[in-house]
């Protein structure tokens, strides 16, 4: 079974089958195409993205609905295609279909989701994408801790 | 920030070598065309926003932070009553 060494985890075994494949990458991480989700009890209800390729890199995640419940999918014709998603019409987040939200946690400052750009997942084909929503109505920088000001910053 | 107004079909230039014309106007869309050196990067400010999140998150987060981030969301919310 491959592993990877991280400094978060350790040492991790993987089936080949765990990896999920991000086919451009990320923004800023254009070489990172694998990454392993990985959740631990004492850390729920963080997903965490793992990268295979570098094994330093880690993001933190929440699912999209977890800090907006009325979350709704945008996505362009690209990146339907790219998840292998007919066109013509936005995917319900659920089954199969798994949206997170890459969180900054600075040391100064509010704890922030990147509402703009969820991270969308096929658990059936172990694809995913980063995607620009199209219509602009989630901030790249949703406060996650405090509720007023997540209200009053959609 | 200097604001100009075109209407479809002109065009504005940029230094010496960068040109951006409006082709098509519609009520909530504007089609751009930018006439520029291969050298320099064009991208939709989104995805430029996005790059510079991902790198801010992608900073090794010590422990401490991320157990105080946990407890705090963990936290029943108190202005939800």
């Amino acid at each position: 079974m491959p592993s990877i060494d991280t400094p978060r985890f350790g040492r991790i075994d993987y089936p080949d089958d765990a990896v999920i494949h991000f086919p451009t990458g990320l923004p800023a991480f254009e070489a990172d195409t694998q990454f392993l989700a990985i959740e631990r009890p004492d850390a729920a209800p963080l997903i965490f993205l793992q990268s295979v390729i570098h094994p330093g890199l880690c993001f933190l995640t929440l699912p999209a609905l977890t800090i907006h419940p009325g979350y709704r999918l945008a996505l362009c014709a690209e990146d339907l295609l790219l998840l292998g998603l007919p066109g013509g019409q936005q995917p319900e987040i659920g089954g199969d279909l798994v949206c997170l939200s890459i969180l900054t946690i600075p040391e100064d400052g509010p704890a922030t989701a990147n509402l703009m750009a969820p991270v969308v997942i096929r658990r059936d084909t172990r694809c995913g994408i980063q995607a620009i929503q199209i219509d602009g109505a989630y901030s790249h920088r949703y406060p996650v801790l405090d509720r007023a000001e997540a209200r009053s910053c959609s | 920030m200097l604001v100009i107004t075109r209407r479809a079909g002109e065009a504005v230039l940029i230094g010496d070598n960068i040109e951006l014309q409006v082709i098509e106007l519609s009520a909530s869309r504007v089609k751009l065309g930018i006439a520029a050196p291969r050298s320099l990067t064009i991208l939709r400010k989104e995805i430029q926003l996005a790059a510079e999140e991902n790198v801010a998150a992608s900073q090794a987060l010590p422990l401490d932070r991320l157990q105080g981030f946990l407890e705090r969301l963990r936290a029943p919310d108190p202005s939800a009553r």
